[in-house]
């Protein structure tokens, strides 16, 4: 092989500065989504990482965070409903209201008439979800 | 000089994981039941953990009762149902630009939900009868006997026509919809087969490829039951969830729930106690000792 020095000594550079460039980019990457799994597999931090997505206007990762979390905490109804209120909110009302029709109100409270209520208040914020106007964070 | 120079180069690829190895483009940000994955150089299965690293070319099984989430790095979600079969065929992601990716689902259930916007970004996700293009959307999709199954009984499908066990597609359009908060891009996704595309603009739009070689069926609106199914087979939580023993925690889970709605009824029933939230997230944070507590939460992951 018989290579002009010069050139070789770009293309090491090159290389050289590509391998800096991306190791720490990619590391950093993969240590935040490892931070967002983390975080999605208690029903608490989970939940309330959904709420800080949402709040920025991530609705999609939120959702995903939401699915992380039913995943490991099917029984979380809080969770639940809250995926519910998000799908409302990226107006998809038909799955939105779905899940929300299958969450019982003995499930949701004590009592089966707060259960209901529950269930009343968020079905009509459902419904009026999704203004499209981005204020609804 | 020349031949140290090589080495050199050689050495530094070697030691740079990124360029050594397959090229990363997510982790496994959720993994319950048996999941497993092989590539070019893992032939026998291999059960994946949370957080494993995966990278073109794997394939991911997840096995009867279990699922799995794929988070890519530009936030981009595949939610894998229970016995299904994807490949991550190309990922490429410039986070100062877009992000490009396509993906194969051999059999099984996938939610996808589309990570950070960017005007150029483009998905792909191929099946055995058909390849749905995705602009910054969520969708269910499923493919197999499951889609077979609930296409037939949806009435704008007719009976099935003649669908494939294994190759029939169902696809379900999510979101974001026209009146999406937050200044969503809306939704869109184009499913194609035999050169036909069908376009879903809105959601709950539905398209059906019932084998290979046929054109989808649709744009329909999918039936509330249609959904349904769909949702159980993406999600095996709600199957998990409904398994009888759940009574036993309504008195933890009530708090919860009640902290997450902010509604206030809870007390009495006449709201005297509670609050009332204007928004979803307009809520306080649930804590052991206090579900109406907002503080003490757990610092911000972005």
């Amino acid at each position: 092989m018989n290579i002009p020095y010069p050139r070789l000594l770009a293309a090491t550079a090159a290389t050289l500065a590509m391998a800096l460039a991306t190791l720490p980019v990619q590391a950093q990457d993969t240590t935040a989504l490892e931070a967002l799994a983390t975080a999605s597999q208690g029903e608490e931090e989970g939940t309330a990482l959904a709420q800080q997505q949402a709040a920025r206007g991530e609705w999609l990762e939120a959702l995903a965070t939401l699915d992380r979390v039913l995943a490991v905490n099917p029984r979380s109804q809080g969770s639940r409903l809250l995926h519910a209120l998000y799908l409302c909110e990226v107006d998809d009302k038909q799955g939105g209201l779905l899940e929300l029709s299958r969450l019982r109100p003995r499930e949701l409270a004590e009592r089966r008439r707060d259960g209901e209520a529950i269930l009343a208040n968020a079905e009509a914020r459902c419904r009026a979800a999704g203004t499209g106007t981005g204020d609804a964070k | 000089m020349t031949r140290a120079l090589l080495a050199a180069v050689a050495l530094l690829a070697l030691a740079n994981p990124a360029m050594a190895q397959q090229q990363v483009v997510g982790t496994a940000a959720s993994v319950v039941g048996q999941v497993e994955l092989t590539n070019a150089a893992i032939t026998r299965p291999q059960r994946i953990a949370l957080n494993r690293r995966l990278a073109w070319g794997d394939l991911i099984r997840t096995g009867h009762g279990a699922q799995m989430q794929i988070l890519l790095l530009d936030r981009t979600t595949f939610g894998i149902g229970p016995r299904s079969n994807l490949r991550i065929d190309r990922y490429v992601y410039d986070p100062n630009a877009s992000r490009s990716l396509a993906a194969t689902l051999l059999e099984g259930a996938l939610r996808f939900l589309s990570g950070r916007q960017a005007s150029g970004n483009s998905a792909d996700i191929d099946t055995p009868s058909g390849r749905i293009g995705i602009r910054g959307t969520a969708i269910d999709m499923l493919v197999g006997e499951h889609a077979k199954a609930i296409a037939r009984d949806e009435p704008s499908v007719g009976g099935g026509n003649n669908a494939s066990d294994r190759e029939a597609t169902l696809v379900v359009l999510r979101g974001p919809g026209p009146g999406t908060a937050g200044g969503l891009t809306p939704g869109l996704a184009e499913v194609t087969a035999a050169g036909v595309t069908v376009v879903l603009d809105r959601p709950g739009m539905a398209a059906f490829i019932p084998r290979n070689g046929a054109p989808p069926i649709g744009p329909f609106q999918i039936s509330d039951a249609g959904l349904g199914k769909v949702i159980d087979r993406v999600s095996a939580t709600v199957e998990r969830a409904n398994d009888g023993s759940l009574l036993g925690d309504i008195l933890p889970v009530a708090a919860g729930v009640a902290a997450v709605v902010g509604v206030a009824v809870l007390a009495d029933g006449n709201g005297d106690n509670g609050q009332t939230a204007t928004t979803p997230n307009d809520v306080p944070r649930p804590t052991a000792s206090n579900p109406n507590n907002p503080t003490g939460g757990p610092s911000q992951v972005n």
